[in-house]
């Protein structure tokens, strides 16, 4: 009996540190997200596996372990995928049989299984309780800081080729485009102190943004937020914002030479033809034409979207990264491919909306903002992917922390009924 | 009592069944020997299709997401196929119809056998999906619309193409709203999952 005791206090034990392990997996996974994929740019395999892929991977193996062992299994079956995450993923699979190379469709399907499968089950394991939820919005506010701060002294003080971490302003603009508002909405609802962080947040956030996406998804997840929140005061703190963030996009374009104006205008440099974006965007349309249910396979757009422009000129001017993510995912995996990425934003995006009218008529102010800020975030990542894509490697993560914390907040707040 | 409702739900009951069980599976076997003589883009690794379609074959019923995924591939596969047609026409002296469009008639009537014999009978994740096609739908339209008033502006040109892009769409719509509900007779599921595997066999061996 005592024996069969000790046992059971051991078991509690790993599995405590256990929980403690997982939240310190995914607040090294959240911060190292701001690194990309420093400081082995150029090494593929680093591409593959930087931290915060290797963290999924590490929960991957924990999730694999678990369910071999029959005791620990209802662990990894409670964070088992949505229904939706493992269609999609089962399209991107389906589509390799379409593949000419094996080596690029199976790396991009690989990162894509690790990131949602590993990804999911890491954060969702971690944020089983009010308080690490509240810990990782402490973990995204570094995160996203270190990204802004060292943008803009690369932007100001350095070659302003590499922008931020990423050497992408397309990249870095889905990455701040979808954690400003994901912080800041949560922390107006704060102190004074966290007031004025979310203010220098989303100020400095607009003034390195750099493209439309960016500065749209910003606004769009700002103006969502405007409008969900019920207190006054928060309303008042976000119109501010509003106006802040507004000055700051003037005072970032004066800066540096229109780069804004110019990402928003439609025509390219040379005043005749229409920018290549657009051209892009229509010959992945026209690609559903042939390839409506193939697609390019998972991870190929670039092997044939050349193919597709017919009439339009083809100008080499389209910079990396500048893709409509929606168009992407519908040339790449077909329209099943498509379908079930929109499943998966229907689905998430319902919970939040859901979560967010009943959290903030029910609970406290700060777990509606917290309900609110992750609604703002997914019309941001929404609005961010027209003009970029949430799929690339070192974003993807950021999209699936956010649906992990869709999905947390409802198990957290609205089952444990208890819970203040 | 679970026993019936399983029985209702695979239609084995229904005096129907074999009229449903006959068109769905023809439709398929006609597509299948079709795309064999007339198939567009080559299938590079049909050995992730076979086995996609032995994970579906052997899913267990019990879990609710394992058919779910099974019904996803073989909806894939059968889409491919329609895929495979797009490009392809019978003629008949200066009538043209599109191959896909013929398969695509007895796979309308075993639907309606369906909706007889399961009226009102949409699942939640069937609503979904339905949402997620008009979303599709919706984005793609109001893009190109975007897409026709920039270039309209630029070159004076819209685009011509977008009506064969919207044609298609609406096709494998149709596919996809005819064999969804088909597919959840397990029965049918193995049959057209078993047609499926054999033709993509067939491909292989020839080669292309």
């Amino acid at each position: 009996m005592i024996l069969k005791n000790d046992i059971l206090l051991i078991q509690n034990k790993i599995l405590s540190r256990l929980d403690m392990l997982f939240v310190s997996l995914a607040g090294v996974t959240i911060v190292t997200s701001a690194l990309h994929f420093w400081p082995f740019r150029d090494s593929g395999l680093w591409q593959i596996l930087n931290i915060p892929n290797f963290c999924c991977g590490i929960s991957l193996a924990t999730a694999a372990l678990f369910l071999i062992t029959k005791k620990y299994r209802s662990i990894v079956l409670n964070f088992i995928p949505d229904i939706s995450v493992m269609s999609y993923l089962a399209i991107n699979i389906l589509s390799i049989s379409f593949a000419d190379g094996l080596s690029r469709p199976l790396s991009y399907t690989i990162k894509l299984g690790l990131v949602f499968i590993g990804g999911l089950f890491l954060f969702q394991k971690a944020l089983t309780n009010p308080k690490a939820l509240k810990l990782c919005y402490l973990f995204l506010v570094i995160a996203v800081s270190l990204s802004i701060i060292n943008c803009i002294l690369t932007r100001l003080f350095f070659d302003q080729k590499q922008f931020g971490f990423h050497g992408n302003v397309f990249k870095y603009g889905t990455y701040i485009g979808i954690l400003v508002p994901l912080c800041s909405i949560y922390l107006l609802s704060g102190s004074t102190l966290q007031v004025l962080i979310a203010t220098l947040i989303i100020t400095f956030g607009m003034f390195s943004a750099g493209s439309a996406g960016a500065c749209l998804a910003i606004f769009a997840g700002l103006i969502t937020a405007l409008v969900m929140i019920p207190k006054a005061s928060i309303k008042l703190s976000i119109f501010l914002c509003i106006l802040l963030a507004t000055v700051a996009l003037y005072v970032s374009n004066k800066t540096f030479d229109g780069a804004i104006t110019r990402d928003f205008i439609i025509k390219e440099d040379d005043g005749i033809n229409l920018r290549q974006r657009y051209i892009e965007w229509q010959a992945e349309i026209n690609l559903l034409e042939k390839r409506g249910i193939i697609g390019t396979v998972a991870g190929c757009v670039n092997d044939y979207r050349s193919h597709f422009y017919y009439r339009l000129p083809k100008l080499n001017t389209l910079r990396a990264c500048d893709q409509n993510g929606f168009l992407a995912v519908g040339a790449e995996t077909g329209l099943l491919g498509l379908v079930a990425f929109i499943w998966i934003l229907i689905n998430y995006g319902k919970m939040s909306f859901q979560d967010c009218l009943y959290l903030q008529a029910n609970r406290n102010s700060q777990v509606g903002a917290m309900a609110t800020a992750n609604t703002a975030a997914f019309i941001s990542a929404i609005t961010a992917n027209f003009f970029s894509s949430v799929h690339y490697n070192g974003i993807l993560i950021i999209f699936v922390f956010l649906l992990s914390l869709i999905s947390s907040v409802r198990n957290t707040y609205r089952d444990n009924t208890d819970e203040t | 009592m679970t026993s019936n409702s399983h029985k209702l739900k695979t239609g084995v009951h229904s005096c129907l069944y074999p009229a449903q069980l006959l068109f769905f599976t023809s439709a398929i076997i006609t597509l299948s020997i079709m795309n064999i003589y007339h198939g567009t883009i080559e299938i590079k690794r049909p050995v992730i299709l076979i086995a996609a379609l032995l994970f579906a074959f052997l899913s267990h019923q019990k879990s609710c997401r394992l058919p779910v995924i099974s019904k996803m591939i073989i909806l894939y596969i059968i889409e491919m196929s329609f895929n495979q047609l797009t490009e392809r026409y019978l003629r008949v002296q200066s009538i043209s119809i599109r191959l896909s469009l013929i398969v695509i008639v007895p796979i309308a009537v075993s639907y309606v056998f369906f909706i007889f014999q399961n009226p009102r009978c949409l699942s939640l994740i069937t609503n979904i999906l339905f949402t997620s096609w008009s979303f599709v739908f919706a984005g793609i339209i109001l893009q190109m619309l975007f897409l026709w008033m920039l270039l309209s502006s630029i070159y004076g040109y819209g685009y011509g193409h977008d009506y064969a892009v919207l044609a298609n769409m609406c096709l494998y719509f149709l596919v996809f709203i005819f064999s969804w509900q088909q597919l959840e007779n397990i029965y049918l599921n193995k049959i057209v999952g078993s047609v499926l595997a054999v033709f993509i066999i067939i491909m292989t061996v020839r080669g292309h």
